[in-house]
């Protein structure tokens, strides 16, 4: 599905070899049925995200993606956001999606951003239903030009033993902001939050993830990289709310920031807010430069200082980029996100 | 004393709702969306542009995004027609 600067453009979609199990319609439709309706209402009531209400404010268009249940989607749906920039000034536009997984059935969803102009304002708003025994895969690759803003946020919601896998890139703008917000409504619930920021000259990257446990036996992975070169700022934002009575929670976060410049800017705030007695949480975050020792040793096998740093940070982007369970995302960021790091080091 | 930590005077909001206005004027959203925007549109008035102490903008500057004077991008209305259409048909379990 292709839209273009928030419409969609019928000429480049196809969403055919998704099949029957698959229903795809506009919001406009879909608000006539009364439970998404509800649904809908309660996420703008509720809503805590200035942008993201501003984002409900303008809503016009979207898109209503439904997997009807035991439904298994092999192929991946791809939901592109193409952004022609402002001729005559800043433009804003704000994609929405609604997402629903009816129970024990399966969809991989790529979102991605990208762009051919400037001076445009991409303010989107995911919300994502995940019912018993279901499994997202979500995929959300931010590729806009250098003159732009991305806000975005996703709300999940996991019902029981539901999984959700998502995956983050970034290749930078003047500002992205990516806003996770995840509610782990009943027990068996995981999810799996992965990111990788790839970041140059004065480009940002900022995480902010709220991942709440409600109730008892769920699990939450988050693992996030940020690569910083030039005057490249990123930052994340991370909270774990473990509520009274979600015993037997399992959950971990951990931040790495590789630093290429003296300039750069990281920030982190890991942060775990518990109150049941039963859990096993764990937090972290790292920054730091390339290893001198590894440099050393690359460069004794004969291979050249910008060679070795090359290997080195793209290794380390890399490790959260082959997660991605779908190949040729992973060989399409290989050429894009990674390449960037090529570039910085000839 | 909130007004002196704020990172926009009200100056940032009164674009949003000015563009709103127009939004609602010319662009004449869907009746059945219609009352999400406005209640949206509240939401924006009570939560306003984040300052540098809002605790989810800790690290994030908006200043200069909600500086900005933003217009929308104006919609093909024929891809809206397709997109019902499309709809309509994914409905009747075509796609």
């Amino acid at each position: 599905m292709t839209f273009v600067d928030g419409a969609l453009c019928s000429e480049l979609s196809d969403a055919t070899a998704l099949g029957t199990s698959v229903k795809i319609g506009s919001l406009i439709e879909a608000v006539k049925d009364k439970s998404f309706k509800n649904i809908l209402q309660k996420s703008i009531e509720q809503e805590n995200d200035v942008f993201a209400s501003i984002n409900s404010a303008f809503m016009k268009q979207g898109i209503m993606v439904k997997v009807s249940r035991d439904k298994q989607v092999e192929v991946p749906l791809q939901i592109l956001n193409v952004s022609s920039g402002g001729d005559s000034g800043p433009v804003m536009t704000v994609p929405r999606a609604y997402i629903h997984l009816e129970p024990s059935s399966e969809l991989k969803l790529i979102v991605k951003y990208v762009g051919d102009g400037s001076n445009y304002f991409v303010n989107s708003v995911q919300d994502m239903v995940v019912e018993d025994n279901a499994t997202l895969t979500h995929i959300q690759i931010e590729a806009d030009s250098k003159d732009s803003w991305n806000f975005s946020k996703n709300r999940i919601f996991l019902k029981r033993d539901s999984k959700y896998l998502g995956y983050q890139t970034v290749s930078g703008t003047r500002l992205v902001r990516n806003h996770n917000e995840v509610w782990l409504n009943e027990p068996g619930a995981e999810m799996e939050l992965n990111g990788v920021s790839v970041l140059e000259e004065d480009e940002q990257s900022h995480q902010f993830v709220r991942v709440h446990h409600e109730v008892e036996n769920c699990t939450s992975h988050q693992y996030f990289k940020n690569i910083i070169n030039d005057r490249a700022r990123a930052s994340f934002d991370g909270t774990v709310v473990v509520n009274k009575g979600a015993q037997l929670t399992n959950s971990d976060q951990l931040i790495n920031n590789l630093m290429l410049s003296d300039e750069g800017h990281a920030d982190c705030k890991p942060n775990l807010m518990i109150f049941a007695d039963d859990v096993k949480c764990a937090h972290g975050a790292t920054v730091g430069q390339l290893d001198d020792d590894q440099l050393f040793y690359l460069k004794t096998r004969g291979l050249s200082e910008s060679i070795a740093k090359e290997i080195l940070t793209q290794s380390f982007a890399r490790s959260i980029v082959q997660k991605i369970p779908f190949e040729p995302i992973v060989k399409e960021l290989d050429e894009t996100l990674l390449k960037k790091l090529k570039a910085n080091n000839e | 004393m909130s007004s002196v930590i704020e990172e926009s005077k009200n100056g940032a909001e009164s674009t949003v709702l000015a563009l709103h206005k127009k939004f609602l004027d010319v662009d004449q959203p869907s009746a059945d969306l219609l009352p999400f925007n406005k209640k949206a549109l509240d939401i924006f008035e009570s939560l306003k542009f984040p300052h540098r102490k809002h605790e989810m903008y800790t690290f994030v500057n908006t200043k200069v995004l909600a500086d900005t004077s933003f217009s929308l991008k104006k919609e093909n209305s024929v891809q809206i027609v397709l997109l019902s259409s499309m709809f309509m048909r994914a409905a009747s379990g075509v796609i």
